[in-house]
């Protein structure tokens, strides 16, 4: 029964229930495009279910009338509303619609809840996540470029050579280099943590870097670098045992992913998409 | 949440792994793994102050980002936000604060799902209807009349106090503290708003919690549907305090909507302040959130006329509710600088400075999505996220004037230097002042006051421990020495002639060392302390830009006192600033450092400003008797504002008042001389 799963497949039989069930019960206001509304016995009894629901009891006659009133000032002012044309390109309705839409979708993608088995899968292909980050020892020598100007280059290149040729390992920049004010050397720090002072791209050079030599020259957002790395720590996979919680959270987030995206490709398939413009946002909007 | 790997793997691993020099004793204290550089201390940088779709206005303008979520995107991964943007930081914050109001919490929420506490009264019904059914319009007539209703002081017919309606929102969002906070690498704060608002002034209060949940859930956060007034709420802090032995902090923000009753010289009563209301107000509020969306509340150009840089990102349009329009009275206790300056007076009539507070800054943003940049901006609320027409889309109007759509800035973020990223040290260093408030932007600076640092401390590689060890971090006091106060005060009063003193200490016409002759008065004594104290203090300031951000412009030391005459006096002073400028000779100004702004294409180049500045600084213009404030502003160079960014995004062309670029900014808070 893998077929009835399919959440596109239970999307249309659940849809066409909806809508049947809706043509069921109030047929009148469905297919009259004349002037009549028909407020028939179910309809009545549906307002008075959910009156129920809410209150506990039964409405009055009153208080039945008035929802009967409202109900028939909203429809009329829909069916005006439609015969205006006024739902057309209403972004707000279209999203209303398209989030209704979604909403069902989300409470009809049932999957099966995983086995041990599937998370044990899901844990050896994400091995990645669940190893703590490397941590990196190292020393940065910075060359201020507002100080040496064109050197600033020829003199990190000048220090590369001699500290590679003395094998020093020097921890503050008083023989070569300049001061920056976050300091020179850096103790088991982790990606994140050097990223927040050097920034991405410091940060992408250095982690490729082998430990025992100095490297450079290496560009940030102050400068010019050249780096040291003592010691380049990578602590194990943390056991699954300790991590099946996370794992299964992710694994659930990814499927629901997943399932919602098969179901709004399904729907897509049916569709001829043409986008006249094709000028490219900074902010990457939802296709 | 993959960084939430269990404390007892991370110990097996540093006491096995982790080779020389880390001790893994200590790892295993801390209970993280990651270890304090060499530095004394680290910068964190946060949003103090987010609101979710707990927050009733949030949600009434649309906003379905849950705590949970936000605490997410502040992480740095990407959410779909109202307008179906999808976006990510550019750059993950280390701690969040989410301050959801408390006055109908998840209440919007609750009138969305039409909860039987709100469908049974009329209003509630209404509002349920108006959301159900409508859409952007009615959602923003509900919006306006929640806010007008809760804020405004008009009866509503639920008691928002009621634990009913209180309890379970507040459950829910402590479980998503503690889901997500990660010691070490994310904190996640545990707070709320008090959103107190008479006479529709915003005396709003962020309350921060040090605590976690354990102690945080004892009690239900306080609602100015109880009370509208501040001393209130301390009692209700020192109350929590006394039943949890916890600790909790408190953070008022928008005195610039406030008609000047921030910082008021009287108290809600009408009485004027006292001593025991400044002691108080200091024990809970220690720092201010001076800078965010709804404004920057440093200063106003009116307030200071000399300061070239005074008129930024100013909203001086009206007050919380709008209903009543800004006037040149309500402005000195409305602005953070003002404020400071006002403390020192009432210090020196009560014994005690109300506004001694260190200056932070956030977004308020009613979006559930913190951390506000140029680049992206996501907007005040779901309503002005960004699209075509926010820029023109009035903020709020009503017939004081309309508070436009572009003035809204995308501002601001806290910079806390602590040893270690956990509630507790971040908390601490928030109690005492060790902050500073930014426009937005990441860049770092330090500030040291002391009556010894030499020009070229700033040079040090160990100027950090050297800082420490000379002088008091941002948010110190120094102080003036009492014996030679009395000296001087004698000296200023007494007998004693000022040329024979003059004379002595080698100021006078007579040559120094020709000893005076002994009239009885100890002039050795006394001049001996004089001496001592016509020396100024001294300031070690460091700065280093944003790794991408704009290079740094200019560093400034703000200056505030009180003279003897009881008068108020405030001055900025350049005292660092890149490529080589030379102040103007007679006017001592400094030449603008340029712009590089490509408006059409959003762009800029750091080919003008530096990378660092440093200095260190002394007072010129120092008078050991007088009580005064110094903090430090440093400015970036010019970079495109948001306005900038939507224009090319969206191809917009916007009104000529639009301003196109910024020049970002931060705070620190200040160190106090008190004589």
């Amino acid at each position: 029964m893998k077929f009835l799963r399919e959440p596109l497949v239970q999307f249309l039989f659940l849809g066409g229930l909806i809508y049947f069930a809706y043509a069921l019960f109030s047929p009148e206001t469905e297919e009259d495009t004349s002037r009549n509304i028909v407020v028939n016995k179910s309809k009545v009894e549906w307002m008075q279910g959910s009156w129920k629901k809410r209150w506990n009891r039964l409405p009055t006659q009153e208080e039945l009338d008035g929802v009967i009133e409202q109900y028939v000032k909203e429809v009329i002012l829909y069916n005006e509303a439609i015969k205006m044309g006024l739902d057309k390109d209403d972004g707000v309705i279209r999203r209303r619609l398209a989030q209704k839409v979604e909403f069902l979708a989300k409470d009809l993608v049932v999957y099966t809840p995983p086995t041990e088995q599937d998370l044990k899968k899901y844990y050896d292909e994400h091995q990645d996540k669940y190893t703590p980050e490397a941590m990196y020892t190292f020393t940065q020598l910075y060359f201020n470029p507002d100080k040496r100007g064109n050197e600033t280059l020829n003199d990190a290149n000048k220090a590369k050579e001699i500290l590679n040729k003395e094998r020093s390992i020097v921890q503050d920049y008083t023989r070569f280099g300049d001061n920056l004010m976050v300091g020179s050397y850096f103790e088991a720090n982790r990606e994140l943590h050097i990223r927040k002072n050097f920034g991405t791209n410091f940060t992408q050079e250095l982690v490729k870097l082998a430990p025992g030599k100095w490297h450079g020259t290496i560009l940030s957002g102050y400068g010019v670098h050249l780096v040291y790395i003592k010691e380049i720590v990578t602590p194990p996979v943390t056991p699954f045992s300790e991590v099946k919680d996370l794992v299964l959270q992710a694994w659930t987030r990814e499927r629901q992913e997943t399932l919602n995206e098969e179901f709004y490709a399904a729907l897509k398939e049916a569709y001829t998409i043409v986008v006249e413009d094709e000028n490219v946002s900074v902010l990457n909007k939802v296709k | 949440m993959r960084t939430h790997i269990k404390i007892t793997a991370l110990s097996i691993i540093a006491s096995t792994l982790l080779i020389s020099s880390v001790n893994a004793t200590e790892v295993k204290k801390e209970k993280h793994y990651i270890l304090p550089s060499q530095n004394a201390t680290n910068v964190y940088f946060g949003d103090a102050h987010v609101h979710t779709s707990m927050s009733l206005d949030a949600a009434a303008w649309g906003s379905t980002i849950t705590p949970e979520d936000a605490y997410r995107y502040a992480r740095g991964e990407e959410l779909t936000s109202f307008k179906r943007w999808k976006t990510k930081l550019t750059r993950p914050l280390d701690w969040l604060v989410i301050a959801d109001h408390s006055d109908g919490y998840n209440f919007t929420n609750m009138v969305a799902k039409g909860d039987p506490i709100i469908v049974k009264e009329k209003l509630g019904k209404r509002w349920h209807e108006l959301l159900k059914t409508g859409g952007e319009k009615e959602r923003r007539i509900v919006a306006d009349e929640i806010v007008k209703g809760f804020g405004g002081g008009s009866k509503m017919p639920w008691r928002l106090a009621d634990p009913a309606m209180l309890a379970p929102g507040w459950k829910q969002t402590l479980a998503a503290a503690e889901k997500y906070n990660d010691p070490g690498d994310f904190t996640a704060f545990i707070a709320y708003e008090w959103s107190s608002a008479p006479g529709g002034d915003n005396l709003h209060r962020v309350v921060i919690y040090r605590d976690d949940g354990d102690k945080a859930s004892q009690t239900l956060p306080l609602t100015m549907s109880e009370t509208k007034d501040p001393e209130d709420l301390w009692k209700v802090l020192q109350a929590y305090e006394d039943k949890t032995g916890g600790k909790v902090l408190a953070i008022p923000h928008n005195g610039n909507w406030s008609s000047g009753q921030m910082f008021a010289g009287v108290k809600i009563n009408g009485k004027p302040l006292d001593k025991a209301y400044a002691k108080t107000r200091m024990r809970w509020e220690p720092i201010y959130e001076m800078t965010q969306i709804k404004g920057d509340g440093e200063t106003h150009p009116l307030l200071s006329p000399d300061d070239e840089f005074a008129d930024f990102e100013t909203w001086d349009v009206g007050n919380l509710s709008f209903s009543k329009g800004v006037t040149s009275e309500m402005l000195p206790g409305s602005y953070a600088r003002s404020a400071l300056k006002l403390g020192l007076q009432h210090e020196a009539k009560l014994g005690v400075n109300p506004f001694q507070f260190g200056q932070i800054g956030a977004g308020d943003s009613h979006t559930g999505l913190p951390g506000q940049e140029e680049n992206q901006f996501m907007g005040k609320s779901a309503s002005s996220e960004p699209d075509a027409e926010r820029w023109e889309t009035p903020f709020r109007t009503s017939e004081i004037g309309t508070q436009p759509g572009w003035s809204e800035s995308a501002s601001g973020l806290t910079a806390i230097w602590a040893t270690e990223n956990t509630r507790g040290a971040l908390w601490d260093a928030m109690k005492r002042k060790e902050v500073y408030a930014t426009t937005g932007s990441r860049l770092k600076v330090r500030m040291f006051g002391g009556w010894n640092f030499k020009s070229g401390d700033d040079q040090q590689s160990d100027y950090v421990a050297l800082g420490y060890e000379k002088g008091v971090p941002m948010g110190g006091e120094l102080k003036g020495d009492s014996k030679a106060a009395a000296a001087r005060k004698a000296f200023k009063t007494g007998k004693t002639s000022k040329s024979k003193m003059l004379n002595f200490i080698g100021y006078g016409k007579s040559a120094p060392g020709a000893a005076p002759q002994n009239d009885g008065k100890d002039y050795i004594g006394i001049a001996a302390e004089v001496a001592k104290l016509k020396k100024s203090p001294t300031f070690l300031v460091v700065a280093m830009k944003d790794p991408i951000g704009g290079n740094l412009d200019r560093v400034q030391m703000v200056k505030g006192w009180l003279d003897s005459k009881g008068k108020l006096h405030e001055k900025v002073y350049d005292i660092a600033w890149s490529d080589n400028r030379i102040q103007n000779p007679i006017t001592g100004k400094l030449p603008p450092v340029g712009n590089t702004v490509n408006i059409p294409e959003a762009t800029w180049s750091n080919t003008i400003g530096d990378t660092q500045l440093s200095t260190v600084w002394m007072d010129p213009d120092f008078d050991p008797d007088e009580r005064a404030f110094y903090y430090v502003r440093v400015l970036e160079i010019p970079t495109p504002r948001w306005t900038a960014y939507d224009a090319k995004r969206f191809n917009v062309k916007m009104a000529p008042e639009v301003p196109m670029t910024i020049q970002e900014r931060a705070y620190t808070s200040p160190i106090w001389y008190m004589p």
